[in-house]
């Protein structure tokens, strides 16, 4: 367990401060937390444990379309706080359930800094 | 009026119908000249909105009807729900037809109140929720007392309106129909399309760059008559309206399917419907949002059925004058149409500057009208859902080549229902029997049980019932709809309000985030007719699409526009009529009980009935229909041949069709098997009643209990309906036969 998340890519959120079993909880909890939200803004038929956190959003994953796009966008940003700037950085978030984790703990960490 | 028989009969009204009035309120003004001299002098309707606060919104102009310039605030401040203070949209509807009404010179003419029917579009109706309400004051203050018509399939309603109309005068159900649309801009519209990103910063410039459209509102109205008639008692005919037609895309709640193949059905529909060749056609009136999905997709079906035509035929997009005037963007175009057609100049599109890749199209760039003679044109619509309506107009001197109409037999080859407690159709016929009421919310529903490819991700209640009901009809038949007969496969919904829950979450994603922060995902299934739209992806049915609203007639409705289609129309072998009804939250405005029946009609004898030879069960014919207006159901009644022809006994909803046999059958209670009131078993089921009435009319005939059955609904102050269904008398003695032995 620990061995695989050492060698996971460099994670956004800095470990120095932070124990990485309370960044693993913490992750878990933002997790649950968007899959919710995903489950109540798309209408998703799921249970939150059912949604894999490697799911893509679009195509053959979840199914998502543009509409459902941009309510994932508005979602973030009254639900996380997450606003993004540019196109670019959206379309990487909204890659897979992951991206958008990823992109709720970048938020956090700019907004606590 | 309509009558159907077991036998191909040639059609007794074979006649043009002729145009003999126009009005228009728009971005443009008031009236047909207003509208033409702003076309003539290359000015666009498309202004700054001051009715309500577009700070945040990607787009802060539209095409708003200036004659409200002056409203006060009238939108709660909160969730920008419709005050007192919120325009009627009748006002607006009032100002059209009156002009319309007037050109036509309809208070001289003599024809009977009860001969003049109204059939109007609307995609949001009077502020958000009186669909056939709207229509009725509308026709209450011409004293238009025929059928009362409400068309919503988004933003083609008021194109549908027409065709039906047209119908309704070939069938001969009144000699005079105003066909039109009405809709106003509300903010809740104005913020879904931004949510959606549809709206252009700028005007919007369609076929062009940059892509995105501009909002509008407004209402038109034609007077249409049989053109005999109107020659007869001297009234000019501006112009013709040579038919129409349908389709659905099956692809997606608000984008169109990027092919185009669902425009091009509709096209085609158009064009077969008026004996035209696309090489007749002399100018497209587009759909011409102006988003990147709409144009490209509209281009391509265009281009796929004008053949390499397209390139010739202008092809304008009136949006770019008056903004997209969603359920009235059908009408208020062929108004511009028919004033083209008239003038011999055809509309430019504003701010046209280069073609946009994919739109290699004529759009009639520049700033003003160009010469063109006119004799044969489109109007293209489309709609959320995927509901597409393309109608051709022509020249009053068109000499077409339209094959002698007849009217073909139908029949009913199945029937499905989810009721209140997830009932069916044979425990819905134990309560009728018993009087048990049955009333309140259907329950959980497995659709994947009933549907293993539905996909139930975004599907509210009414959306589940439609499709369940839908294939239980289909299931009962025995039919799966597959290959080709996709194309030639369609759903006509009857529902008197939008989907209840679905509204209720938009509403809801106002009041918690704010107006710039709406839900899209809602917003795009907020339509009367979404509920079919998601049915046909599901279950591939491309053709035909309608979604009808008349109050507490609606199911029978929806049932006699299918057999009507079916009937007289070459481009589809099968349609399911459906009718729903839904509870959804507390507080969400709902109806008190929810359910959907569902009713497959196709050809007598056709490609869809060989499918079902086989069945065990006798075969049901529509041997006859009606539709009257409100109160008038004995005349319903006639025109479905039942006082030629008695039926074993009547069911009801209403009360009126007790008496509907007069003066032949006092009191339908004597006829053998009596008079059976069905709403006393279905408390509050609007539009569903009467379609149950239907289901259970079938349920008696197929057990043979009896040989015929009427089936009427009245009340409300839309129309009156009466179908008339038969056991096929071979089938039935020959399963009776084997029942004896």
């Amino acid at each position: 367990m620990r061995m695989n998340i050492e060698s996971a890519p460099v994670n956004p959120i800095s470990r120095l401060d932070q124990s990485l079993d309370s960044y693993v909880h913490h992750r878990e909890e933002i997790l649950n937390r968007v899959r919710r939200m995903l489950i109540a803004c798309l209408d998703l038929r799921k249970e939150p444990d059912e949604i894999d956190p490697d799911t893509v959003l679009f195509g053959s994953g979840l199914g998502l379309d543009s509409v459902d796009n941009v309510e994932i966008v508005i979602s973030l940003e009254v639900d996380f706080g997450v606003k993004f700037t540019d196109a670019d950085a959206r379309r990487r978030a909204l890659r897979s359930v992951n991206a958008i984790v990823d992109a709720v703990l970048a938020a956090d960490k700019e907004s606590t800094v | 009026m309509v009558m159907a028989s077991s036998k191909e009969v040639p059609y007794m009204h074979a006649d043009s119908t002729a145009v003999t009035g126009i009005g228009v309120t728009s971005a443009l003004g008031t009236g047909c000249n207003a509208l033409w001299d702003a076309i003539q002098q290359g000015r666009d309707g498309l202004r700054p909105i001051m009715r309500f606060s577009t700070e945040g919104f990607s787009s802060g102009l539209a095409g708003l009807w200036p004659a409200w310039d002056n409203l006060a605030n009238g939108w709660d401040s909160v969730s920008s729900r419709p005050t007192a203070a919120t325009p009627r949209v009748v006002e607006m509807a009032l100002v059209a037809a009156d002009e319309a009404w007037g050109q036509a010179g309809i208070e001289k003419s003599g024809v009977p109140r009860q001969r003049v029917a109204l059939v109007l579009g609307t995609c949001f109706g009077e502020r958000l929720e009186g669909f056939h309400t709207l229509t009725e004051a509308v026709a209450e203050a011409f004293g238009a007392d025929g059928p009362r018509l409400t068309i919503s399939t988004a933003c083609s309603s008021s194109a549908n309106a027409i065709g039906l109309a047209r119908d309704l005068l070939r069938a001969g159900v009144a000699d005079v129909v105003m066909a039109g649309g009405a809709d106003a801009l509300w903010p809740m519209v104005f913020a879904g399309f931004h949510a959606l990103g549809a709206l252009t910063t700028g005007k919007c410039t369609p076929f062009s760059e940059l892509p995105g459209t501009t909002l509008g509102e407004g209402a038109g109205f034609l007077v249409l008559e049989r053109l005999k008639q109107a020659r007869a008692r001297g009234a000019e005919p501006l112009a013709l309206v040579l038919g129409y037609g349908l389709s659905a895309d099956a692809y997606h709640p608000s984008a169109p399917d990027p092919t185009g193949s669902g425009i091009g059905r509709a096209l085609r529909g158009a064009l077969s419907d008026a004996g035209l060749q696309a090489a007749d056609i002399d100018y497209v009136n587009a759909h011409g949002t102006g988003t990147a999905a709409n144009d490209a997709a509209e281009c391509r079906g265009l281009a796929e059925v004008l053949s390499g035509c397209d390139r010739r035929v202008p092809m304008s997009s009136s949006k770019s004058f008056l903004g997209h005037g969603q359920g009235a963007a059908g009408v208020l175009e062929l108004i511009v149409t028919i004033l083209a057609i008239r003038r011999g100049k055809v509309p430019p599109t504003m701010n046209f500057t280069r073609p946009r890749p994919g739109c290699a199209v004529d759009a009639v760039g520049g700033q003003y009208p160009r010469s063109h003679p006119v004799r044969h044109a489109l109007g293209v619509s489309a709609g959320f859902g995927g509901a597409n309506a393309v109608v051709a107009v022509g020249r009053v001197d068109t000499q077409l080549n339209v094959p002698p109409l007849r009217h073909r037999p139908v029949t009913l080859l199945g029937v499905g229902g989810v009721g209140p407690g997830g009932s069916s159709v044979d425990t819905l016929a134990l309560a009728q029997q018993e009087i048990l009421p049955l009333r309140g919310p259907v329950g959980t529903i497995s659709l994947g049980a009933i549907l293993p490819t539905a996909d139930p991700r975004g599907m509210d209640p009414v959306t589940t019932f439609v499709t369940a009901a839908a294939k239980l009809a289909l299931d009962d038949a025995g039919i799966t709809v597959r290959g080709t007969m996709r194309d030639r496969a369609g759903i006509v919904l009857g529902t008197t309000r939008l989907p209840v829950t679905n509204c209720r979450r938009l509403w809801e994603s106002i009041e918690q985030r704010g107006l710039r922060a709406i839900a899209a995902p809602p917003f795009s299934r907020n339509t009367v007719n979404s509920p079919a739209g998601a049915c046909a992806k599901l279950l591939a049915l491309r053709g035909p699409h309608s979604s009808v609203s008349t109050g507490p007639t609606t199911g029978l409705a929806a049932i006699i526009y299918a057999a009507e289609m079916l009937a007289e129309r070459e481009d589809s072998d099968l349609l399911l009529a459906v009718a729903a009804d839904e509870v959804g939250p507390p507080g969400g405005g709902g109806d008190i009980s929810e359910g959907a029946v569902s009713v497959l009609l196709a050809r007598r004898g056709g490609p869809i009935e060989r499918e079902t030879s086989s069945r065990a069960v006798p075969s049901i014919d529509v041997v006859g229909w009606g539709i009257a207006g409100p109160g008038c159901i004995a005349d319903a009644a006639r025109s479905a041949g039942a006082l030629i022809d008695l039926p074993d006994g009547v069911l009801d909803v209403g009360g009126g069709g007790r008496q509907c046999l007069a003066p032949k059958v006092e009191d339908a209670t004597s006829l053998p098997l009596g008079y059976a009131p069905v709403e006393a078993a279905l408390l509050g089921a609007e539009a569903t009643a009467a379609a149950w009435a239907v289901a259970l009319a079938v349920r008696r005939l197929r057990r043979l209990e009896a040989r015929s059955l009427l089936v009427t609904a009245s009340g409300g102050r839309s129309a009156a309906y009466a179908l008339r269904l038969a056991a096929r008398q071979n089938d039935a003695e020959a399963s009776h036969r084997e029942g004896c032995g």
